[in-house]
């Protein structure tokens, strides 16, 4: 199996669950130029993320090129009990996709 | 002797250590001004989110003695130089592999992490709270999130690899650093090769007896004591390139300074606390490990700086500007003070 | 509500059209789901692939790539001019960055029916950063760290009751290196 770009973490706390994601990506600006040959670097990063409880679509964003190198996102979500899996899922702009499903703790 | 002769004298005997000096590892002369991108070795372990606590009891239950953190800031000559000398080196890679699992961190990181006991902060309130002074400074933590050792400044290989010892085979249970080191015999300088060389005096400092008593009335000047040996490779390196250059000198001026040997227990002196001690016990209360190491007093006696790390051209005028400018009174740590005159220089050139 | 749950197993794949294609189709085992506007869509394949799927239709390049705040929120459809300034937007950030690599960005909102959190840095090359869509499984709270090139203002934005609140906080940046 691959190794998996996203690292996740689902807590319960006082009846809150709070989601911790990092995941491995260039998130490349467009802006940036490259030291040896002086060109830009092409844009590369995450446009959407999405979380799933089974079918059910619990959480989105979309992100633009502005967001951290090996982004981190964190969000609360309520009415979610210990045991439940979450599924993380993510594409970028080259239509790459990952995901990662996480047992809430 | 006549006075031309004594003076001949002394400067074929600074001619003579400059030439021992130079076959001494260069590693200890480099331009610490330069901005160097710091690249953790690819041996550290991944802690997403810097959840030390964990990270600690997976080290712990995998045989290990726990973590090491290494704290570095973007930019740093220090930090760079001990990765490309010392974590590179094979053998410290292995023996720290073998008993630590090391995190880098930024010491300006405002991202969040779990400290070893368990506490949420972020990376620069962590830092903080654990007196990460001149970079790199290494963290070591044991079981149950305890603290076991703090180490500042750059280490050579060598010593490093006996400090790894130190911890690895339990000797911090029972001595300190500066003894167990002190037992270390590869550490030993070899004193034929310097022919048990004195300590270099100099036209700044101050000459005995020295009444540095400051506690009932202040002084016009800060004081700075200087921490040397016999035969000390380290304290002639400071002496030729730091304390000899130019800008250094001029500002050393506004200084009251004094040179002590971290050897004597003999000449009785009164401390900036009013204490009457000899510079040994001085300096055994300092806790500092190696030498030359320096100690800043403001005019009313406070110790507001004190360090035994490699200290070179930048660091050294920093250090001066830093008690010179005060910072201290504002609770600026050393390496914020250095940032902020690195961010003057770099907004001067726009 | 014109948002649709797909039924999907997990072990199959979705498959999404052409850009050009403005509506999305998914295919039901069995069964076809047409003619509806999903704004977003569940990514599904088996857990060890890594699958080239076409470029979303939804995601607003526009938006995301425009280089001033005013031109960013008109392409998302918000007139940012009528968004009132709120203390039930809660932004929280350091006012100084020392590290404008990775700037920590936390927003929440006690707002009732909140929709949408926007997240901007003015004087970025791409101000607009990053949307959050709310449900009724999130407890509307975000955090995600960002690049910031300059000493800029930070803006939060919720949509909620069809009317936008904001909240704006100046992150100084520092730069210049160790120094020693």
């Amino acid at each position: 199996m691959a190794k998996k770009n996203i690292k996740l973490r689902a807590r319960l706390k006082n009846g809150i669950v709070i989601v911790k994601a990092l995941i491995k990506h260039p998130m490349e600006t467009g802006l940036r130029k490259d030291k040896v040959t002086g060109l830009k670097v092409p844009a590369y990063h995450i446009t959407e993320i999405t979380c799933h409880r089974k079918d059910d679509l619990v959480f989105s964003c979309q992100w633009g090129p502005g967001v951290s190198k090996d982004p981190f996102l964190s969000f609360t979500l309520k009415s979610i009990d210990k045991g439940e899996m979450l599924t993380l899922a993510y594409v970028d702009n080259k239509g790459l996709t990952d995901s990662l499903d996480v047992k809430v703790k | 002797m006549t006075k031309n002769s004594l003076s001949l004298f002394s400067l074929l005997h600074f001619a003579f250590l400059t030439i021992c000096m130079m076959e001494i590892s260069f590693a200890q002369n480099f331009d610490d001004s330069e901005i160097k991108h710091i690249d953790h070795p690819d041996w550290f372990i991944e802690s997403p989110f810097l959840d030390l606590s964990e990270d600690l009891n997976k080290a712990t239950s995998n045989g290990k003695k726990g973590l090491m953190i290494f704290f570095t800031t973007e930019g740093c000559s220090y930090c760079d130089l001990f990765i490309r000398l010392s974590l590179r080196d094979p053998e410290v890679a292995t023996i720290v592999q073998k008993n630590f699992d090391s995190i880098g961190l930024e010491i300006f990181d405002d991202i969040e992490m779990t400290t070893p006991e368990g506490i949420l902060t972020s990376v620069k309130q962590f830092a903080k709270k654990e007196g990460v002074e001149f970079s790199p400074t290494l963290l070591f933590y044991g079981k149950n999130g305890k603290r076991i050792l703090r180490l500042i400044g750059y280490q050579s290989p060598e010593r490093f690899k006996s400090i790894i010892g130190y911890l690895a085979d339990d000797h911090y249970q029972s001595e300190s650093l500066t003894i167990y080191l002190s037992r270390q015999k590869d550490l030993k300088q070899n004193k034929d090769d310097l022919n048990n060389a004195a300590l270099i005096n100099d036209p700044l400092f101050e000459q005995p007896p020295y009444a540095l008593d400051r506690s009932h009335f202040p002084a016009y000047q800060p004081l700075l004591v200087i921490f040397e040996k016999t035969s000390c490779s380290e304290c002639i390196n400071f002496h030729t390139s730091v304390l000899a250059l130019p800008d250094v000198r001029e500002t050393l001026k506004q200084f009251e300074i004094v040179q002590l040997s971290a050897e004597d227990d003999k000449t009785p002196i009164l401390a900036p606390d009013g204490q009457q001690i000899t510079p040994a016990h001085w300096y055994k209360q300092t806790s500092l490990s190696r030498v030359p190491a320096l100690l800043f007093f403001d005019k009313r006696g406070n110790e507001v700086l004190k360090t035994d790390a490699l200290v070179l051209h930048q660091r050294m005028i920093n250090s001066l500007n830093y008690v010179l400018e005060q910072a201290y009174k504002k609770d600026w740590t050393y390496q914020q003070f250095a940032r902020s005159k690195a961010i003057e220089r770099f907004q001067s050139k726009q | 509500m014109k948002s649709v749950l797909a039924k999907l197993e997990k072990r199959h794949l979705l498959i999404v059209f052409e850009e050009n294609i403005m509506k999305r189709r998914i295919f039901l085992k069995g069964g076809v789901l047409t003619g509806f506007v999903i704004p977003y869509f569940k990514l599904i394949a088996s857990s060890s692939l890594l699958l080239p799927v076409k470029l979303l239709a939804s995601w607003n390049k526009e938006a995301f790539y425009a280089t001033d705040m005013k031109t960013a929120s008109a392409a998302l459809g918000d007139t940012t001019t009528h968004a009132v300034v709120s203390e039930h937007v809660f932004l929280d950030v350091k006012d100084i960055a020392e590290n404008a690599a990775v700037v920590p960005i936390k927003v929440s909102t006690d707002l009732e029916n909140a929709k949408i959190i926007r997240i901007y840095v003015e004087n970025n090359p791409n101000p607009l950063i990053a949307t959050f869509k709310l449900t009724q499984y999130t407890d509307n709270f975000v955090f995600i760290r960002t690049k910031m090139r300059e000493t800029s203002n930070v803006i939060a934005m919720v949509e909620a009751n069809d009317q936008l609140y904001m909240a704006k906080k100046q992150i100084k940046v520092t730069a210049g290196g160790c120094g020693g």
